[in-house]
């Protein structure tokens, strides 16, 4: 069913791609207070603690954190709109942030956990209309705009559920419309006595076939990062205390004898971003500047960017110069370990003519303290060991679950969404089951499971069960 | 044909003016008649055969998975069904008790012949209502195009402001065993003839459906040690609230009705695949489309190859009868082939059968053409209720009988239609499907065509639908004040339930265990003890010392809220997401070809339906959801044009 609702919803109003800065918007009255828990004001023109207090019309600076984990996904700016002076009527926020796709990734993912849910093609001018903010006029136009738009989805949901993914999907949407009717039939045709040893064969068959599915789905939902990657690349971060090699190694990596797909312009201004390929995953390198204590206010915005560079990066190449100390060497990486885990982090030991960094077994075990435990030793200059850095970029990707070589990779985020409620749904019908809460309890949430995956097949549920219930079984008194 | 057309012909007479018309007095048409007669319109009920009103023509029983729940939504309501039910029944038993109380449904044995006496005798004894027997061959009209009364084949003309046509499986029926097809309706009563192509002429799509009904034979010549017995049970509520809150309650199980069941055998289907030839639906005598749900049993060994026999019932058809109703054995096969299936059944091999089992087809209504107040798109004023609309089954007519019925008196007062929509009722469930989806076999209730099955219970029909019947007028005060106050009763002892703290002591652990459940650490309420799978209401008796006594239907009621509070309040979510549609009506009177935006088949689909809402609209096949959208815009543009004329926006 389609749902018509004013619940709080979110979308990147910038066109899609990478550009500088990108907005994303939220409406829906109470959306400030659910959007608190994943915003941080940092300074703004009051004494403000938290999002929801800005008035309207203000803006802060402050930091888009994950509200499960506490990390930082992006620094932005805030702004709040009250009720009813908005674009579309009801309280908004804008979120001013960085334009990479996967920071804007995040950042609605984040806004997702807060429940704000995605917004439907069209749906803030629909609601802007509908509150009266928008002429008579303008609404011709949001007509039009609602159909190109569902046209343009419907086409791009087309291409993204051929093949393989498409099929799967189908698959786990029949076994599970098999062990529904399988359900309902126990329930609408209530068994004798002297028929309870088939009914148990039934109920387990049904148990059997949901986890069977559930292992299926959660496979799937667990490549989103590689579906992700594969649509909008691997970050890599070359990050290190200036003159440690960083560019030599890049330009090594993106040589005349490897692909350069594009060059991008940097998304911030003291990076600069290349696209690779490596064994065919696509990667963005990220050049970012020299981490080093500086005076200089303008250098030290640029230490800033790299940190973020850093943390948003899903690998991160922490560049270790042979005439580092042990504690620079320290001090350079420990924010960023702390912050996003030592386990993205990979300690690269350059090499130059002088030779080995004397102080090599010193500095890893310092490392290791920090969580980082893999370490490389290359020199680009002869080429040496640059395979080893690759190694670490394919590694990585191979162990993001998600089979690509089958096609098998969900690469769009409202897909993503749908199936990992689905898989929610899944996993609370397989407890109902578990723990005989009741079957038809265990019906009505794989019915709502079945209603997302429906979303994503472009099927309605109740529609299509009874005729798979007269299609399968014979019907008793 | 108008009133006055019909009586200029030659021999017709005026026989009276009604408020409202039923004809047929089926259990739609009973049902319609009784709400219109207690809503105060001057009602007058056309049967074929008075003697077979309320007739159970198929399996002697109500009730059952889903329409158990609707038997009890009907009464909840302010209708009949279920008070006659309780008083005919010679057997009850609640379905599904090994599953969640969600799913519990009452069914009951009926005495066939009684259900039509009392049936009879409590419509005789309605004020404002004329019971009479005669052949309506003829729907008349008025100018406007609006129905406006019925012609009899005795040249009668009846003037009527509503017309309820409950005409069953009645209207051209035929039926037929083997080669031999008799132009009948079912139990050899007189068919209707006439009225179909009178419909027809007004413009209503006619389409034709086929059912059928099994054997009958003579108890004395069954063995009933070849079969195993199935006895009623206790403790299963009335499906009348009334009689509930009044403390009539069933027969105990002792004095009820045994059923038996038996196993088709091998020579059972060789039989019948050594006869498939003879039967008319394989031959392609029948035409019309039977149910899936209700196969012949032809039918099930054909689709069901895999399985090697079929469970039969054998039930009492009453308690002065010997006729018992071997119910999964319907077949359209030729008599004499009858009479061997029959006889290779374990315990009938000596079976002397009454009646012969036959098929039956029948013209009906296309459901499509109606509003969801059952009232005709076409006939204004016109309504139908039951098989006529394509569905199958005495609940499923009784369900729409009652809301034709209601919609038919709203009419004639000026009032609005009542609706009552997918989340009040399995009778807002089965009449949306049939008026969005439409049909394309008889239309059997289902719980899973329910998507807030959690909520649309048994026990809670009272809850969700006699609040609605009050305010039509079907629910006097003085019932609706007892309601009101079981309704406290629930609210008081859940609130107790959920503030009733007990400590964890080795008695409860002891209990708890015993369900494989944890002892809690710390002290906790008895609500969320009853949460727990396994344990009962009556399992934290010993730990409840100040527990009140009650009747059942409350901790029942009580019992399930809690069990279910999670989900509920899930499925709640989801209601209001859907009644968020509901709300936005459309209006009756709109070319949707001249909306721009809209996909051109939405465009005619909407056209041809004119849903009553967004909601609807939303249900109807071929209408996507940006359509919806465009729907809503256009409706908001719409209203700010006639509303804000002339100012700017």
């Amino acid at each position: 069913m389609y749902a018509y609702d004013d619940e709080p919803i979110c979308a990147c109003s910038t066109p899609a791609g990478i550009s500088g800065i990108a907005v994303i918007r939220v409406s829906g009255d109470g959306c400030g207070v659910l959007a608190d828990r994943c915003a941080r004001i940092v300074r703004s023109g009051g004494d403000y603690k938290l999002l929801s207090e800005l008035p309207g019309y203000s803006c802060a600076y402050g930091q888009v954190v994950d509200p499960t984990s506490g990390e930082t996904v992006d620094e932005v700016v805030f702004t709040h709109f009250a009720n009813p002076h908005s674009y579309t009527g009801e309280e908004m926020i804008e979120i001013s942030c960085h334009g990479s796709s996967a920071v804007k990734q995040e950042i609605l993912r984040c806004l997702g956990i807060c429940g704000i849910r995605l917004a439907y093609p069209g749906e803030f001018s629909r609601r802007a209309f509908i509150n009266g903010k928008m002429s008579l006029a303008s609404a011709e136009a949001v007509m039009d705009v609602i159909n190109s738009e569902s046209e343009r989805q419907l086409k791009a949901a087309d291409s993204l559920m051929t093949g393989k993914l498409a099929k799967t999907i189908k698959t786990i949407e029949d076994e599970l419309y098999g062990a529904m009717a399988l359900i309902e039939m126990l329930v609408e045709f209530d068994h004798d006595e002297d028929d309870t040893e088939s009914e148990k064969e039934d109920i387990s068959k049904v148990v059997n076939t949901m986890k069977e599915q559930r292992e299926v789905l959660y496979n799937l939902c667990e490549g989103y990062t590689k579906g992700r990657i594969l649509s909008e690349r691997m970050r890599v971060a070359l990050i290190g205390l200036p003159n440690s090699g960083k560019s030599t190694l890049l330009n090594t990596l993106t040589g005349f004898d490897r692909a350069i797909v594009t060059e991008v312009a940097g998304t911030t201004r003291d990076t600069i971003e290349t696209a690779v390929d490596v064994d065919g995953i696509p990667v963005t390198l990220i050049d970012t500047a020299g981490l080093r204590k500086t005076e200089d206010f303008i250098e030290s915005i640029g230490i800033g960017r790299a940190m973020d560079a850093g943390r948003n990066a899903d690998l991160v190449f922490y560049m270790i110069a042979p005439d580092i100390s042990v504690e620079d060497a320290v001090t350079g990486v420990s924010e960023l370990a702390e912050d996003i885990g030592g386990e993205y982090i990979t300690g690269v030991f350059t090499k130059s003519d002088e030779g080995e960094n004397p102080r090599e077994e010193e500095i890893r075990d310092a490392l290791e303290d920090m969580g980082i435990t893999r370490f490389i030793s290359v020199s680009a200059e002869e080429e040496l060991n640059i395979d080893k850095l690759e190694d670490v970029i394919r590694e990585y990707y191979e162990s993001l679950g998600g089979r690509q070589e089958e096609g098998l990779l969900i690469t769009n985020s409202r897909h993503y969404d749908r199936l990992k409620s689905a898989l929610k749904d899944l996993d609370t019908a397989i407890d109902a089951m578990a723990d005989s809460a009741g079957i038809e309890i265990c019906s009505a949430v794989l019915r709502s499971c079945l209603d997302e995956i429906g979303e994503v097949t472009g099927k309605t549920v109740s529609a299509s069960l009874a005729d798979t219930i007269f299609s399968r079984f014979c019907i008793g008194k | 044909m108008t009133v006055e057309e019909a009586l200029s012909k030659e021999l017709s007479y005026h026989a009276g003016d009604y408020d409202v018309a039923v004809v047929g007095a089926g259990h739609a048409g009973c049902e319609a008649a009784h709400a219109c007669a207690k809503l105060g319109l001057k009602t007058i009920l056309f049967t074929l055969a008075l003697d077979s009103l309320a007739n159970l023509p198929c399996n002697p029983s109500i009730g059952g998975t889903s329409k158990g729940q609707l038997v009890r939504e009907v009464d909840a309501l302010g209708g009949i069904m279920g008070k006659i039910a309780d008083k005919c029944a010679v057997q009850m038993r609640m379905l599904n008790r090994t599953k969640g109380p969600a799913v519990f449904s009452p069914r009951a044995q009926m005495d066939r012949s009684m259900y039509s006496v009392e049936m009879r005798f409590a419509l005789e004894n309605l004020d404002n209502l004329t019971i009479r027997q005669a052949h309506v061959t003829c729907l008349l009209t008025d100018d406007t195009g609006a129905a406006s009364g019925v012609m009899t084949a005795g040249n009668a003309v009846y003037g009527a402001r509503a017309v309820v046509i409950c005409s069953g499986t009645y209207m051209e029926s035929r039926t037929i065993r083997g080669e031999v097809i008799t132009e009948s309706g079912p139990d050899g009563l007189p068919r209707s003839e006439g009225l179909s192509a009178s419909l027809a002429g007004l413009g209503i799509p006619i389409l034709r459906f086929k059912t059928g009904t099994p054997v009958r034979v003579n108890s004395r010549s069954c063995d009933f040690t070849k079969m195993t017995r199935q006895d009623g049970e206790d403790d299963v509520p009335p499906f009348s609230y009334d009689n509930e809150m009044n403390g009539i309650r069933p027969k105990p199980s002792e004095e009820q009705t045994p059923c038996w069941s038996v196993w088709t055998t091998e020579e059972t289907k060789e039989i019948i695949s050594s006869n498939m030839s003879r039967s008319p639906l394989y031959s392609g005598v029948i035409k019309g489309i039977g149910p899936r749900y209700c196969p012949s049993i032809e039918d099930k060994f054909m689709r069901f190859k895999d399985k090697p026999r079929h469970q039969i019932f054998v039930e009492p058809m009453g308690l002065h009868t010997n006729e018992m109703y071997l119910q999964g054995f319907s077949t359209s096969l030729p008599e004499e082939v009858q009479e061997k299936m029959v006889h290779s059944l374990p315990g009938l091999e000596h079976a002397v059968i009454q009646r012969s089992a036959y098929a039956i087809e029948y013209d009906l209504v296309d459901p499509l053409s109606l509003k969801a107040s059952l009232e005709s798109r076409i006939v204004p004023s016109l309504f139908t209720a039951g098989q006529i609309n394509g569905s199958s089954g005495y609940e499923e007519a009784a369900g729409q009988g009652i809301v034709a019925g209601i919609n038919a008196a709203m009419k004639v007062l000026g009032r609005d239609p009542v609706i009552i929509d997918r989340s009040q009722g399995y009778i807002g469930v089965l009449i949306d499907d049939l008026v969005t989806k439409g049909t394309n076999e008889p239309y059997r209730m289902m719980t899973s065509r329910a998507e807030y099955r959690l909520f649309l219970r048994q026990d809670n029909a009272d809850s969700r639908l006699t609040p609605v019947g009050h305010e039509i007028g079907l629910i006097d005060d003085e019932r609706y004040a007892r309601f009101c106050a079981k309704m406290d009763a629930v609210r008081k002892e859940t609130e107790r339930l959920k503030g009733m703290f007990v400590a964890p002591t080795e008695e409860l652990g002891a209990m708890l265990e015993a369900r494989g459940q944890n002892t809690p650490k710390s002290g906790v309420s008895l609500a969320e003890l009853i949460k727990r799978p396994g344990v009962t209401y009556e399992d934290l008796k010993p730990f409840d010392k100040d527990r009140p006594e009650l009747p059942s239907d409350v901790v029942f009621s009580c019992e399930t809220d809690i069990k279910y509070e999670g989900y509920l309040a899930l499925e709640e979510e989801k209601i209001k997401k859907f009644k968020g549609l509901e709300k936005i009506a459309l209006p009756e009177d709109v070319d949707y070809s001249e909306i721009k935006g809209l996909r051109i088949e939405a465009a005619q689909k909407l056209n041809a339906m004119k849903p009553e809402n967004v909601g609807r609209a939303s249900r109807i096949s071929g209408v996507s959801p940006a359509d919806c959208e465009v729907l809503i815009v256009w409706l908001e543009q719409r209203r700010r044009r006639s509303g804000d004329a002339g100012e700017t926006v």
